[in-house]
């Protein structure tokens, strides 16, 4: 009898494996908490003016105050709200984690795309070329290229970023070397599709899971070279609030007045780590035999 | 009698090895006419598909080496990569052994349809989504319209390989290469799918070179056959000849590997 019969399931909605490794990435606690922390920075670096209790390069009179209800963090060397300088440099670093890696990611993705694919001759010259990159760490190349280009924070970015470039292409040549050899990339190509559709749609598609979780955890990484390169004297130049930079001003007094230094150097963790976790979350989100907990 | 749709003659694909040259197809020649269907038979490795794939110019220039091959009225030998580009999935289509792994997981059914489309007529939109629901629907996928939002993984094994031939047949071509089409796939399976290909190779007039080693297949669905071991050509003839009469004692060997019902052997006696 038609009436007794259940009705018909409905059909399980489409779903593709993009939203399914976004499903498992928000299942991922720490990813959650990562998520909740880069939100708030991102909502302190667009609202500081806002949010910021002064400006950040106001001389409130007194220097190096201890941390109080009136200076949650302190006053500096001269007398400048910490906290204001902390939250106001929050526009910098994430800017310059944000930038930087585009700045690595697109050279890196198209050197390694071109390695992966066409290989021969193609990939040695790139290979041995992203080699020579590697044989130098990351902070000491993005040195040589500051010394090149001069200091500032946009030629930081830049640098932070190129010295990024090698570490891409080795994992996007990789990850196409895998999906190159698959059926689907062959079929692809006898079906009429050209080079560039094949790597741009086809491969491309299929490697960028590693792709985003690399990326991710590069950003934390970018944020940390760029506050070193400050650190150094070679990024932000005063008066400019700047975690690296400020932490550099800061370790002068780092026995008297430790809050100077430590203010930047913890925001700078916060973020690092936020990023970390996001990354592992991704990680978990596109690595199905990662299990959730 | 007409030119043929495709000549190849004393074709040759070397492999380099690390102990030297393994020659994988060792001078090849046949022709494949308008309409008609050729199976190409043969054990595992005796070069059957490599033969397809160096027609195709997957196997690249280096290695492979022949006195001509013309296909759809092109020199395959000469053509440029543009050329052989417009004349893969165009004028030639191509279907392959494993539909589990022929179709790029992350794209849905109905983005790597309509790139047949947009490669090959530049056709897109609405246009190119019609012909995917008019193709889904022409191989016998149910409910084409809603599945073309579909990925590979919600798919069966015999309706990923309706979506690889309506793939292949998408542009018309005038030669339908089938790469053993069904020996992934469960025997009622098999059957739909030799269906489709030989109703679709009616309706589209294709010429058909089926690979297979499945002499049951060949059988039902062959006009001509060529029988390759170690990459040459050991017998060739029509279908019903070969069957009955073979010539050479790898291709009787072959044919003794099969079992058949209408003999009896000592086992069934």
């Amino acid at each position: 009898m038609a009436a007794d019969l259940a009705p018909i399931a409905a059909v399980e909605a489409p779903r593709s494996p993009w939203r399914q490794s976004m499903r498992r990435f928000l299942a991922h606690k720490g990813a959650r908490i990562g998520l909740l922390m880069l939100a708030a920075w991102l909502i302190m670096a667009v609202g500081a003016p806002y949010i910021a209790p002064y400006d950040p390069n106001a001389l409130l009179g007194k220097a190096r105050l201890a941390p109080s209800l009136a200076n949650w963090f302190g006053t500096d060397q001269l007398g400048r709200d910490v906290l204001s300088r902390v939250i106001f440099g929050s526009r910098i670093s994430l800017t310059l984690g944000f930038v930087s890696v585009f700045f690595g990611l697109v050279p890196g993705v198209v050197l390694g795309l071109a390695a992966g694919y066409f290989g021969g001759w193609t990939d040695t010259l790139i290979s041995r070329f992203i080699d020579a990159m590697l044989a130098f760490p990351s902070i000491i190349l993005a040195l040589v290229i500051i010394a090149t280009l001069g200091p500032g924070i946009v030629n930081v970015m830049i640098a932070v970023g190129i010295s990024a470039v090698p570490e891409y292409a080795r994992l996007v040549r990789g990850s196409v070397l895998s999906v190159k050899a698959q059926p689907y990339v062959e079929a692809a190509w006898l079906v009429g599709n050209s080079s560039a559709r094949i790597m741009f749609r086809h491969i491309f598609a299929n490697i960028n899971g590693p792709l985003i979780v690399f990326t991710t955890l590069q950003v934390g990484n970018a944020i940390l070279v760029g506050a070193g390169l400050s650190f150094l004297g070679l990024g932000a130049q005063p008066p400019t609030s700047e975690w690296g930079l400020m932490s550099s001003e800061g370790r002068q007094f780092l026995q008297r007045a430790w809050w100077i230094a430590a203010s930047p150097g913890l925001a700078i963790l916060s973020v690092v780590v936020a990023f970390n976790l996001i990354g592992d979350g991704l990680r978990s989100g596109f690595d199905p035999k990662v299990r959730v907990r | 009698m007409t030119d043929p749709l495709l000549s190849i003659r004393n074709l040759a694909v070397r492999f380099r090895g690390e102990r030297g040259d393994t020659m994988a197809v060792d001078g090849v020649s046949f022709d494949l006419h308008a309409g008609e269907t050729l199976a190409i038979v043969g054990e595992s490795g005796s070069g059957k598909s490599v033969t397809m794939l160096a027609v195709m110019g997957l196997l690249g220039k280096a290695g492979v080496s022949a006195d001509s091959i013309f296909g759809c009225g092109h020199d395959l030998l000469k053509a440029s990569d543009v050329e052989m580009r417009a004349i893969r999935g165009r004028q030639i289509g191509m279907i392959f052994q494993d539909p589990m792994t022929s179709l790029n997981p992350v794209l849905t059914i109905g983005r790597q349809l309509t790139e047949m489309f947009e490669i090959h007529l530049g056709l897109s939109g609405a246009a190119s989504r019609k012909g995917a629901i008019d193709l889904l629907k022409l191989v016998g996928v149910p409910s084409a319209e809603t599945r073309l939002k579909d990925y590979p993984h919600q798919f069966s094994g015999g309706m990923r390989q309706r979506v690889m031939i309506a793939m292949a047949v998408a542009c018309k071509p005038q030669i339908l290469i089938a790469d053993e089409p069904t020996t992934a796939l469960d025997v009622t399976i098999q059957a739909q799918i030799l269906d489709i290909l030989s109703g679709l190779q009616r309706e589209f007039g294709m010429a058909m070179i089926m690979i297979s080693h499945d002499l049951g297949v060949v059988a039902g669905i062959a006009d001509r056959m060529l029988v390759m071991h170690s990459g040459r050509i050991v017998e060739q003839g029509l279908v019903d000849d070969v069957f009955a009469a073979p010539k050479m004692p790898y291709t009787r060997s072959l044919l003794a590997a099969v079992p058949r019902f209408d003999l009896e052997t000592e086992m069934t006696r």
